[in-house]
Formats: C-alpha cells, structure tokens, sequence
C-alpha cells in the first residue's frame, strides 16, 4: 500500500472527476450529483485511512518529519519541487477538507441549482486546490495551490452568488490576491538566500537563512526591519487577510452574504482555515525568531478579532452576516491560540480549526434552511421556529451551544487550551479572550433565541420541518460537536507530536533571538 | 468499595437520567404521556438506588478508605506538566455522596410532582427530558473529580436551568429570564476557566485530589492562592445567586415551579456552597478571600431578607429566601464551617423545596395567580397543602425542634468565635437580624396567602391537589419537622451524626479562621438565636395576621428609603442595565455604523481611491508632445544623480 501515492490521488481524484463530468451529459443531473459525491467520498474514504495509518507509519527525518510523503522533480531549472507530505496538524486539516467538501457535495440541490454541471465541476476544482495548498511542502507549489483556489472560487461566486456578489467578489479577489502577490515577493526572496537554492520547505529548513542586516533609512537613521522580517511580514498579510484579522477582515462578511449555502458550506469549512493553517506550517517555522518577536502584536490583534467579531455579530440584524461575524470571532480565537506559541495553544487551534468548520457549516446550512423556508435572513422578521421546527430547533441548540463555547461540547475544549496557552503568553490575553467568551453567549443567545422563541411572526406562521435529507445533512455535525466534547483525545494524539516539534523550532530561537 | 464496583455505580448513577432525557426528549412525543411520567420518574428514583447503594458503600469503608477516585476514559493528553492533561476522573467519598443523595432524592420527589404539575401541557416530554438532564448535569458536577470536568457539569447546570426557565417560550419574559441567567452564569465559568489557568500551570494537574495534595505550590495567604480562591469564589456567586451576581434568580421563577423547586432553591444554586467546600483545601489557604466569602455570603443574606419582605409575587419572595439562606451556607464555608454549611444545605433543599411545590399547589388551584394580595385564606380549602407549608415556614424561620433551627443556629454557633477581632460578634449580630428578617418574611407569606379572607371570587372555590402533586408535599413537610433530630444538634459534645459523616472530607485541613465555639458560648448563641426567630415569627403574626398596627402604618413611620429600596430589590436590575448592557449595546452599534463602514472599510477603500486618483493624475502627464517628455525625463535624470551621489553612496 505504501507504493501508491496516496496524496496526489487526493488531488487527482476531484481534478479527475471534475474532466469527467464534462464528458457527463449536462441533462443526467442525477449522474452529476453522483459523480461530484462519489469523488468526495473517495477522497474522505483516503483521508479516513491516512489518519488511521498515520500513528504507524514512519515519518521522515528532518525538521520537519513529514508522513506519506512524495518528492519528484518539477521544474528542474529553477529548482522547484512536486513535494508532498502530511504530518499530524495536516492530517486534521485534510479530514476537515474532505469532510466539508462531502457536505458541499451532498448539500448540492439538483432542484434549484441552473448549470449544475458546471457548479459541480468549480466544486471539485476547488477540492483539489484546497487539498493541494494542506499537501503541499515546496512553496511554489504551495503558492500555485493558493492561488488556483481562487479562480474556482471566483467564477462560482460571481455565476451562482446573492444580489451583492459583484462589489463582494471583487473586493475578496483584490483583497487576496494583494496579500499573495506579497507572499510571492517573500517566497522568491527566501528562495534566493536559502543556501541550496530550493524552494522545497525541508531543505529551506535544514540550512535557515539568515536574517541579514536592518534596513536604515538614510538621513534621518531609522533602524527599520531586517530583510527577512519583511519577508515574514509578507507571508503573515497574506495569511491574515485570507484567516481573516481584524481590520484586514471587511471581505468577509460581505463575500458571505453574497454567497449561496451550499457553497458557504465549504467556503467558511476550509477556506478561511487555509490562513491558519499557512501561519502552523510556514510562518511559525520559516520565521520562528519573527514570530517570538511579534507574537504580543500579533496575539493583539487576534483578541480585537474576537472583542470586535463579536461585538458586530451582537449588533447584525442579517443572519448570514451575524454568522460571518461570529465566526470572524472564532476565527480569532484560532489566531491567538497559535501566535501564543505554545503547545496547549496551537493543539487547541488545531481542534479548533476542525470544530469551527464543523460549527460553521451546521450553521450557515441552518441559516439556509430557514431562509429557503421564510424568504428573509432579517432577525427582525422571524420568530416563534421551536413549536412550527421542533427538529431543526434541535440541532441548531446544539450548534448554538457549540458556538458559544459551552463546556461539553467541541468548541469548549479548543477555545479551554487557547485560553490556557494564551494565559501562557501573558494573562491579559486570557481575561480578553474571556470577555469575548461572555460575548458569544450573548450574540449566540440572541440569534437562537430570536429565532426560535416567542410567538411567530407572519414570516414564519406556515413554515414545515426539516425533510429527512436535510436532517441527514446536520445530524453528523450536531454527532461530532457533543463526540469531540466529550472525547477530544484521538484529535490531539495525533497532532500533538507535530505540535510540539513546531514549537520546539521556535524554542532555539526564543533563547537567542537574531542570530539564527 | 474497589474501582470496579465504584465504575459501574458512578455509570450508572449518570446514566440513568441521562437515558431517560433522551428516551423523553426523542420518543416522548410519539409515545405520549404516560410513557413520559413513566420513565421520567423511574430514571431517577433509578438513580436515587444507585445513590443509596453509593452511600452505604461509602457509611461502610473502613476508616480514611471512604474516598474513591475513578477514570472512566481519558478526555485529553497533550503531555502533562503544564501541557494539559485531563481525565474524564470522577470521585465518591461523604460529601459526593451526601450531594447524590440530596439531589436523586428530592430530584425524585419533585419528578413525582411535576407528573400532576405538567398533567395539561402540551410540552410534557420536553419538560421531563430538560428535567432529566438537569439531574444528569447536576450529578457530573458533584461527582467530578477534575476541575475541567467540574466545569462540564458546572456549564451543563447552566444549561439545563435555561432550558428550564425558558420552558414557556411562547413568553417574551421567560425568554429574557433565560438568557439573563444564562449569561451570569457564562461571567461565573469564565472565572472558573481562569481559576483552572492558575491552578494547571501553578499545579501541573487539574486533578482535584492531586491538586490538594500538591498545595505547596500555593504559599499560605499569598496573592496566589488568594486569587485562585476568589476567581473560584465569583463562579460560586453566579451559581448561588450572592452578590453581585444574584440578579438573575428571581427572573428565574419564570419557569414552571417544579424548576424552581428542584434547580433554584434545592440543588443547582447550592453548587456554590458545595464548590467551596470541595475547595476547602485552597480556601483554608487563603483567609483574605474566606473573610470576602463570609461577608459576601451574610450581605446577601440580609439585603435579600429585606427585599422578600416587600415582594408580591409569590414564587419571588421565596426566591429571595433561597437567596438570602444561600448567603448563610456560603458565610458558613466562608467562615470555615464546612460541615454546618452543608447541613443548612441538605435541611434548606427539603424544605425550600416543599415551600416551592405548596406554592405551586396554591397557583395551581388559582389558576395561575401568583399575586399574594389576591390570595388569602387557604387554610380551610387547601388543609394538607396549608399544612405542609406552615411546616416549611417554620422550619425556614429556624423555628424551635425545626430542621431550619438545627441547622441556622449550628452554623451562627460557630460564627460567634470564628475571625479575627470584633468581626465574629458583627457578623452573629447581623445572623441574628437575618433570623429576625426570615421570621418576618416566611410568616408575612404564610399569613397573607392562608389566613384571612379569600380576595378574589376564585380564591372561595378552591380545591385541593391532587395525590401527585399532594403526597410529595406532605412526604417533604413530615420530614421539615424531623430529619434534622438523629443527624445533629446544634450544641458542641453533643449529637454530630451528619458531621461526623461529612470530617473525613474535611479532617485534612482547617480554617484559620474556624474556631470551636465553647458549649456555654454555643448556649448562649443558641437562646439568642432562637429568641430572635422567635420574635420575627411574633411580629409578624401581630403585622399580618392580627393586624395590629396595621403593616400600612409601620411601613409609613419607617424612612421612605427602606421600603424603596426593598419594592425595587435595591435597583441592581437598573444599575446593571445602565452601567453594563446599554454601554456594551452602544460600543456594538458604534461599531456596526461607524468604526466597521467608516475605519476598517475605509482604510482598503482609501488605498483604492488613492490609487486611482493617483493614476488619473498620472494620465495627464500623457501629452503627447515631446517637449514635455524630455523635461519630464531631464528632472527625473538630475534627481536619480543627486540621490546617487548624496545619498546612496
């Protein structure tokens, strides 16, 4: 088994399916939803399998002990590398990736979605850029991924998104592609000085490049960054802006207001967790002195992510944007638990990361539910949803509570060690991240309860139940939110090993910053 | 008792209500009714045998062996140290066992009433599973043996209690009552989590028997150990509804009564008392924050006395009794009388809770009438149920031979010696008053509501209620009167049943602060104590029963502010909303119409305008004519020059 190339089936599998439908009739709807799931499934079925056999299998030496890993040459001239390879933060990661994407899939409605198989094949080319920016170690690979999400991204939303797509989509492209082009200036950089040449993240590693002389402005002699902390600053826009940070934020809740829920679904699952994970893999570990450096501005600006979100969710009347704003919030919460550069706080963004797209997928598909039922997402318009929707007023309590970080549920053991390993850096950042807590239940609260209690509102007088598909759709998430509350140890067991060799590149580092 | 017996009855003492919260929650609605009041009830008199089989175990280990410490699975390994390390760790010794107790056996009481109780809703199932749930939660408190796991249980309480007062959600005020307390309470865990931060990393394990026994990390009387106990201290007051968390509680009594028979009076807003005695170990630690507890605990007590004098909502002046009693369990374990505050709480849970159901007896057959000044001679029409509750009343006013005597006078006993100079004397002074106070507000209730003339038509035709909700009444109203006489007597040397029980908990370590009265001090506290319960009963028999004077004319001669002050609960609801929610509303909507448009929308659109304006400008340059571009390229050629040669060289 060790002889197939597990990972780049990972990405050849959506790829592939995506050419095959073309040659799918566009009128078998049924045959297109099919082919789109069944990729998705085998993808999840791989996933499934690559997590099982991690703990057993033996990892490459290195910095950076990589599983599964594949390396052929790509473009010899320059150096560049197909290297892939997975540890225990990827691998996590990758099952999210799969699994929101299989939700993506299921939640796909033949009924009400014009040029299916067009939909379909976006969807699929989306799968393989995601899973190829989580497999990737060579950074031009790496860079090529992240940027080849976007195109899929770009024609699905601006063909098949909400009445204020336009200004949404362009204001998220600008927005994305000005951080990576950044990133591409700091990857060519290190590319130049790493002393072998390569653009291959191991080998970068092996022989870390120096940090060089600060720049001075002339004249009036001002000490101002050295080279590579510009570069990391390069890298740390491109992934705050795609998280995102406040105030690099202003795209997001507008881009999923315009976006349809079945897309939402795998935006908010796995996009927006791309930024994170791009701050585990390459900023914490290409940049370890940077990051000791800024980690108190950085971790600064992680907690106004959480204060702000949530305020703005406690004042939204739209349901999707208050739902964009708290996971705005959340996302916050992920950011601060890795900039405390500590192991209980990038485990916990680990978990977190994987509830989150867990959380944010059951809501934005209940926000669907109960917009495709009333015709509004206007707070203000509906109520009284428990007694009409006893089945979805379940599976949204359980959501809710995993929103707002209740003890027993999912989100409680992440946001728990981010908050211990944010304690860690300095106990304000805690008490902060408490308050933002206080905060969740609070814009939580008022957005179940606004929908469900109290009598019904005109809009909501006649509405149904959820059908049995619809309840298919939320019952594995609302399962795993209570599972990975109760029992959050399989997640950790295998990511910690890769946590703490994270955390120890940076160790070395924090002893004596500047001459690495 | 071994592991393995001591596994399977922890499992089974928390799964029992938690299957039947499931089976009524999921299958209730179709199987209906009798399914319903079948499983709720048998789940937890299910859960109340184990407790009882919990308890003989732990009445028959052999001496300093009572106490057992269970896995059942591990929760989370990320290496130990300060790296977390959590097991999914449950614990059986006398105080666990005395909570299970307590919990499954009112708990199975009220389950039986809320069978009558909720006989014509519509939402029985759901009634019964939120109920069920809360029994789960409030056991996974009780029996946590990690503080992670504490706070699980601690949060699900929460939990339940919000589902429980929101229960009507049809009523815009049960839904606010729900959030209110529901939010206090997430203020209360976040100071837990933090209290948890200090321990782990001070500790290297949330472990509680690990961390008891670890206490050098914590130097007596440091800022430390003084922090960890008042972060502990702030969630034990958003549970027991103390100062300055105590707002949410009386918004509760929105939810049906049987919720606040069982969650907010007998079990759930005591989980403060017992979270202190649990920390007794950190709390002995740190004298500064167990003379805060003890002050905290008697404020509370007598501003929530004074406020129940003047209420008329019927279910909301015992709610401020169960506050202002609370106050005295938590002054109890602030003083360092651990085993006297847990007494009041087990006397406080059997006869609250009867107050609460007689209560709901009475609104029942009134068809909902909560309003004491349209009751009013009950006694007649309403025989066992008005019985039972002058029982209760009694035993609340600490009233000679009553449980509430043996209890209240144990723990103002020990407060006679207990801190430092003339702060003992302040505070017995201040517990006599509070004696006075519940005599007068118990027998105010008692008065109003039974004696005197019916004052609405309806309130002529009442009739009894029914077995259901009948029997548990008057189970919980023989055993106000007697259960307190085998278990102590609130004497030193003489009968200690129950703390003989509860000492191998706390024989580990004692409060600085705890002293041991001497039996002639404790005799005098005792006459004062009783003399002065006594006395509240009296007046208020003369205010509100003989009307003489009229309570009218009293209420005129006091200063205007007493009774202001007392009518509008001492306007906390006000300052709170003024001071906290309205600033937090206003910061929220500032930022949506201001800062979020304006600031953070307006940097990138800025950059955009700027850009495009520049290049506007920039088109201009293109001219066309040759002159222009050589001048251009000329001033351009001399500045590159003077850079070179001045600067960048």
């Amino acid at each position: 088994m060790n002889h197939i190339p597990w990972l780049t089936l990972l990405i050849v599998i959506p790829a592939g399916a995506a050419i095959l439908l073309q040659f799918v009739p566009r009128r078998l709807t049924a045959v297109v939803k099919g082919v789109t799931i069944f990729a998705t499934l085998a993808g999840a079925v791989i996933v499934t399998l690559l997590l099982l056999w991690l703990p057993g299998n033996k990892a490459t030496s290195g910095p950076l002990p990589l599983h599964f890993q594949e390396s052929h040459a790509w473009l010899p001239a320059i150096n560049a590398t197909y290297h892939l390879g997975i540890d225990g933060i990827s691998a996590w990661l990758l099952a999210l990736n799969a699994g929101v994407f299989l939700l993506g899939a299921l939640a796909i409605s033949r009924k009400t979605t014009d040029r299916l198989r067009f939909y379909c094949t976006l969807v699929l080319l989306t799968q393989a850029a995601t899973t190829g920016v989580l497999l990737s170690i060579d950074l031009l690979l790496f860079y090529m991924f992240w940027e080849g999400m976007l195109v899929p991204l770009y024609v699905l939303l601006s063909n098949w998104g909400g009445d204020k797509r336009g200004p949404a989509t362009v204001k998220f492209i600008v927005y994305t592609v000005a951080g990576s082009l950044l990133m591409l200036v700091a990857i060519i950089y290190l590319y130049v000085q790493s002393p072998s040449g390569s653009f291959d993240l191991e080998s970068i590693l092996a022989q870390p490049i120096t940090s060089g002389t600060p720049y001075v402005i002339p004249l009036i002699h001002l000490t101002t960054f050295t080279p590579k902390e510009l570069a990391f600053i390069c890298f740390a826009l491109a992934f705050a802006i795609k998280i995102p940070i406040v105030p690099l934020h202003t795209w997001l809740p507008d881009l999923y207001e315009a976006c349809p829920p079945a897309v939402l679904v795998f935006f908010a699952g796995i996009v927006s967790k791309l930024g994170a994970y791009g701050f585990i893999r390459f900023a914490l570990t290409l940049f370890p002195g940077e990051m000791e450096k800024y980690r108190f501005v950085l971790a600064g600006f992680a907690v106004l992510s959480i204060i702000y979100g949530a305020l703005m969710a406690l004042s939204e009347r739209d349901l999707k944007r208050i739902v964009a704003y708290a996971s705005i919030s959340h996302l916050g919460f992920i950011a601060l638990g890795i900039f405390s550069l500590t192991n209980n706080g990038i485990n916990g963004a680990v978990i977190q990361i994987i509830n989150h797209g867990i959380i944010i997928s059951a809501l934005f598909l209940i926000v669907g539910f109960v917009e495709a039922r009333t015709g509004t997402r206007d707070l203000g318009e509906l109520s009284g949803l428990e007694r009409r929707m006893p089945w979805l007023y379940f599976f949204f309590l359980v959501a809710t509570l995993a929103g707002l970080g209740m003890p027993g549920m999912n989100s409680f053991v992440g946001e728990f060690t981010i908050m211990l390993g944010a304690f860690q850096l300095n106990w304000v950042y805690a008490v902060l991240a408490g308050g933002g807590v206080i905060l969740a239940a609070w814009y939580m609260l008022r957005l179940h309860q606004g929908l469900m209690h109290e009598p019904p509102k005109p809009r909501t007088e006649g509405v149904h139940d959820l059908h049995i598909g619809e309840a298919l759709l939320l019952a594995p998430l609302v399962a795993l939110m209570i599972f990975i509350g109760l029992y959050p140890k399989p997640i950790t067991d295998i990511s910690t090993g890769s946590v703490s060799t994270t955390v120890t590149l940076i160790q070395p580092a924090a002893s004596n910053p500047g001459t690495q | 008792m071994n592991v393995s017996i001591a596994s399977t009855l922890v499992s089974l003492v928390l799964l029992f209500p938690l299957i039947g919260a499931a089976l009524n929650g999921f299958l209730g609605p179709v199987l209906g009714r009798r399914f319903v009041n079948l499983t709720g009830t048998v789940s937890i008199f299910a859960s109340f045998v184990v407790a009882c089989l919990i308890l003989a175990n732990v009445v028959g280990a052999p001496s300093g062996q009572g106490a057992i410490t269970i896995r059942l699975w591990d929760w989370i390994n990320l290496g130990g140290g300060t790296n977390l390390s959590v097991g999914m760790d449950f614990t059986l010794d006398a105080l666990s066992a005395l909570m299970l107790m307590v919990i499954t056996g009112v708990g199975f009481l009220i389950h039986v009433y809320s069978v009558g109780y909720m006989e014509h809703d519509p939402g029985f199932a759901r009634f019964f599973s939120y109920m069920n749930f809360f029994i789960f939660s409030m056991l996974t408190l009780v029996l946590a043996a990690d503080l992670v796991i504490l706070i699980i249980g601690w949060a699900l309480v929460a939990l339940s209690s919000y589902l429980l007062i929101g229960f009507w959600h049809d009523r815009p005020s049960a839904v606010a009552a729900a959030r209110k307390a529901f939010i206090t309470q997430v203020i209360g865990d976040v100071a837990l989590v933090i209290a948890a931060f200090l321990i782990v990393l001070n500790t290297h394990t949330l472990s509680l028997p690990n961390i008891f026994a670890r206490t050098q990390a914590f130097p007596a009387g440091g800022a430390l150990v003084t922090g960890v106990c008042v972060l502990l201290a702030i969630g034990a007051f958003a549970k027991s509804a103390q100062f300055p968390l105590h707002t949410w509680l009386p918004d509760a009594m929105e939810g049906p009564t049987p919720v606040s028979a069982l969650i907010h009076a007998a079990t759930m807003v005591t989980a403060g008392v017992y979270l202190i005695a649990r920390f007794h170990v950190l709390f002995n630690l740190a004298p500064v924050a167990e003379g805060l507890v003890a002050c905290v605990g008697m404020g509370t007590a007598v501003m929530a006395g004074i406020i129940a004098l003047s209420q008329v909502d019927i279910k909301r002046v015992i709610a401020y009794s169960t506050m202002s009693q609370i106050g005295l369990m938590i002054y109890a374990v602030g003083i360092g009388a651990y085993s006297a505050g847990m007494f009041h709480f087990a006397m406080h849970a059997v006869f609250k809770a009867l107050l609460f159901m007689a209560a709901g007896n009475v609104i029942h057959a009134l068809h909902d009438e909560q309003d004491i000044r349209l009751m009013g001679g009950l006694h007649s029409r309403m025989r066992w149920t008005h019985l039972a509750f002058g029982a209760g009343s009694l035993a609340l006013a600490g009233f000679f031979l009553f449980s509430g005597w043996f209890s209240k006078e144990d723990l103002l006993g020990f407060g006679t010696v207990s801190g430092p100079g003339p702060a003992p004397w302040i505070l017995y002074a201040v517990g006599a008053g509070v004696n006075v106070l519940t005599g007068l507000y118990a027998f105010r209730l008692y008065f109003t509501v039974f004696h005197g003339e019916p004052q609405t038509a309806r309130g002529f035709g009442v009739k009894e209620a029914g077995y259901p909700m009948l029997i548990p009444v008057v189970i919980l109203g023989g055993l106000s009167v007697i259960v307190a006489w085998p278990l102590q007597f609130p004497l030193p040397n003489t009968l200690h049943v129950f703390s003989d029980f509860l000492s191998p908990v706390f024989a580990g370590s004692q409060s600085p602060l705890l002293h041991d009265p001497s039996f002639s001090l404790a005799l005098v506290a005792l006459v004062i104590g009783t003399a002065a319960s006594l006395i509240g009963v009296g007046l208020a028999m003369r205010l509100w029963y003989e009307h003489r004077p009229d309570p009218q004319l009293v209420l005129a001669r006091l200063p205007r502010v007493i009774p202001l002050l007392s009518y509008n609960k001492f306007y906390f609801d006000e300052i709170y909303d003024r001071a906290l929610v309205q600033p937090v509303k206003a910061v929220a909507r500032t930022a949506r119409r201001v800062v979020e448009p304006d600031v953070m929308d307006g940097w990138v659109q800025g950059i955009g305008e700027l850009l495009r304006g520049f290049s506007l400008d920039l088109r201009t340059v293109q001219t066309g004519l040759i002159r222009d571009y050589a001048s251009i390229f000329t001033v351009f050629a001399v500045v590159l020059v003077v850079v070179w040669v001045f600067i960048a060289r």
